[in-house]
């Protein structure tokens, strides 16, 4: 009897809990456009019909794979040089490469999801590595990725040596082994790869041809170097990829970064390379973006052009472009902040543009959900992610046409 | 001690009929009247009627006030067995005649009849007393049997209450089961809802049902406990509420029951 009590009194409350879980109401959780996970081999974010590959262990946690329809293009060789590009990372030549599959030794090596979806992924990834020439440096960086469902990889790299006058290291003295015969001189470089054998032509544009339908083709075979073509669309019949770097300004000046393209004997790079130097100058911060497409090449182009040259919208009262650095609308602004203020609770979104876009928004308060109307507008044309109860990025699937407005007020 | 008092009504009763030989009273005189009724109170007496003697004495002494009488009247109550009344008479002529001629056998009465007195005194107080106590007891007896009648009653009409405190809660209860079950599949399309509008759509049914569901618990909650508490209170002394709980799929439900 005593323990039908006692199984009568636990019962109660345990019903009690369950009724309780039954009644809570659920946070929206729309079915992710994008996703952020972890694995045995590092991390992935997926989206819709791509996958960007993280890697773990002990490698540097750069991008090592980007599978478009379950094929893997990114460039990968076996047989790459030590100093040579492949996969993904920075290139200090004719030192190892900082990449996944790279020589150059971990020191600190940290991959941080910054935000996880459903709408919008990023990574951010901060390491340190050790030259085998100059011990006394502590040469570092971050890359974040911010993930579309759009299948748009905006990356943003800042490259630090906090002192790099403690010791001054020459070329020669840290080449690798199979390093050719350069000057005497430092080659630092954010790059891409691709692999060669997943793609059938490539195309670009100069700084100064925006004509998406009129690219220059490109002769990539190996040993090519081709350069001044901050925008390439690596075609591969079925999918497209397209590259974009954001050179700095004073392009053309010696001293200036240039975007160039390289043929290996198994991928293609796209890379933004800071002129030689005899001395090791590792300071940077460079910013560009992929594009996966499948609508052909000119539709990869105009989403690189629209990136490069963003439309502006309005914003409340605020006449805000993307940033360059994470492609949403009130994202970082380089200088770490992000948001854009609502003021009152209520704000609209006018202007035009030509891609879906997200916005990054700061309410005065705590809110529910953030509702947008939009003429004409059903079904899932946007999908709001919480970055806390007053902070919001909204995706929003379609352009904004002009004339059109958006209307976002707490649910 | 009777023969003594015999002897002494003689002799009262020669005082009384021959106070004043020289001049024979009138029959009409109360004084004659007073000596035919001693006359006749001896008489009375001798053949041990005393309850006649007894009013013949006192029939006496209202004509002639003369103590010895009332000794005629106590020896006439303790004969007649009223050994109280006896003792108050003893006391009172000697209080009318301390130095009367039967003053020591009325000592001597009262010395005998004193303990005696005090005796049934005693045991009349003890009777009364029993007697009270008895009444007590049967006045306690029907005072709990009325309250155990209206115990009864009150008991009968809380489990009336109680009854259907309880049907209404069970069914307030199952009513927010119903609308539970209901709720829990609103609150699955909430999870799953395509887009913002389905999702605000749904979790505003979602609320209401659920506000529902959690009212009609509350207040199914409170009728079960008020009618368990009710049914409890009305139960007999060999009843046993028993409760239970079982899960069901969304939500619990409480069953109660007694049986005599």
């Amino acid at each position: 009897m005593g323990a039908v009590r006692r199984a009568t009194a636990a019962a109660v409350p345990a019903a009690a809990a369950f009724a309780a879980a039954c009644l809570s109401v659920p946070a929206y959780q729309p079915a992710p456009l994008v996703s952020y996970r972890d694995d045995a081999t590092g991390s992935t974010i997926s989206g819709s019909g791509f996958e960007l590959h993280l890697a773990g262990g002990s490698d540097f946690h750069f991008p090592d794979a980007l599978s478009i329809d379950h094929t893997d293009v990114m460039g990968h060789d076996p047989a790459a040089a030590c100093w040579g590009q492949d996969g993904t990372g920075f290139a200090v030549v004719p030192t190892p490469r900082i990449s996944a599959d790279g020589t150059a030794p971990p020191v600190t090596n940290q991959l941080t999801a910054v935000l996880r979806g459903p709408a919008v992924v990023q990574v951010a990834l901060e390491w340190t590595t050790r030259f085998s020439c100059g011990r006394n440096r502590a040469p570092g960086g971050s890359s974040t990725f911010t993930v579309f469902p759009d299948g748009r990889i905006v990356r943003h790299d800042r490259l630090d040596d906090p002192d790099p006058d403690k010791e001054q290291i020459a070329a020669a003295a840290c080449a690798c082994p199979d390093a050719p015969p350069l000057k005497d001189a430092f080659i630092v470089s954010s790059y891409w790869t691709f692999a060669r054998d997943r793609f059938t032509r490539l195309s670009g544009l100069t700084a100064g041809n925006r004509d998406p339908t009129n690219p220059d083709m490109l002769d990539s075979s190996p040993g090519k170097i081709t350069a001044n073509y901050p925008t390439m669309c690596f075609d591969g019949g079925g999918y497209q990829v397209a590259s974009a770097w954001i050179v700095p300004p004073g392009q053309g000046s010696s001293a200036a970064p240039g975007p160039v393209t390289f043929g290996y004997a198994a991928l293609f790079s796209h890379d933004l390379q800071k002129p030689s130097a005899p001395m090791l100058d590792f300071r940077w911060d460079i910013h560009g973006a992929l594009f996966v497409e499948h609508a052909g090449c000119a539709t990869a182009f105009r989403r690189a052009l629209d990136y490069a040259q963003p439309a502006q919208l309005t914003i409340g009262s605020v006449a805000a472009a993307a940033s360059p650095l994470d492609g949403i609308y009130g994202g970082d602004a380089g200088d770490g902040r992000t948001g854009i203020d609502v003021a009152g609770g209520r704000t609209t979104i006018t202007g035009a543009t030509r891609q879906p876009f997200a916005v990054w928004l700061r309410f005065p308060q705590a809110i529910g959900l953030p509702h947008a109307t939009r003429a004409g507008a059903t079904g899932a044309w946007y999908v709001p992610q919480r970055i806390d109860d007053q902070i919001w990025i909204v995706w929003f699937r379609d352009p904004l046409a002009d004339g059109e407005t958006i209307v976002i007020e707490p649910d | 001690m009777i023969a003594r008092s015999i002897g002494a009504i003689a002799v009262i009763a020669v005082v009384v009929l021959a106070a004043d030989p020289a001049r024979a009273q009138p029959d009409g005189s109360p004084r004659a009247q007073a000596a035919a009724h001693v006359r006749q109170g001896q008489a009375y007496f001798q053949r041990g009627d005393f309850d006649r003697a007894l009013a013949e004495y006192q029939a006496a002494f209202e004509l002639s006030p003369e103590p010895s009488l009332i000794f005629n009247v106590a020896l006439c109550h303790d004969r007649a067995g009223r050994p109280e009344a006896a003792l108050q008479a003893f006391q009172r002529y000697l209080a009318l005649a301390p130095d009367g001629s039967v003053a020591d056998e009325a000592h001597s009465d009262i010395a005998r009849l004193t303990p005696i007195v005090e005796r049934i005194v005693r045991e009349r107080a003890d009777a009364d007393a029993r007697r009270r106590a008895e009444a007590d007891r049967r006045a306690e007896a029907d005072r709990r049997s009325e309250a155990d009648r209206r115990r009864d009653e009150a008991a009968a009409s809380r489990a009336r209450i109680a009854t259907f405190v309880i049907i209404a809660g069970a069914a307030a209860a199952a009513a927010g089961g119903v609308v539970h079950l209901v709720a829990w599949r609103t609150r699955d399309r909430v999870i799953h809802a395509p887009d913002v509008d389905a999702y605000l759509a749904d979790r505003r049914t979602f609320t209401i049902e659920r506000n529902f569901a959690i009212g009609a618990y509350a207040v199914g909650g409170v009728a079960l406990a008020t009618g368990l508490v009710l049914a409890y209170t009305a139960r007999g002394r060999r009843d046993g509420a028993q409760l239970s709980a079982a899960l069901i799929p969304g939500g619990a439900a409480i069953g109660v029951a007694w049986a005599r």
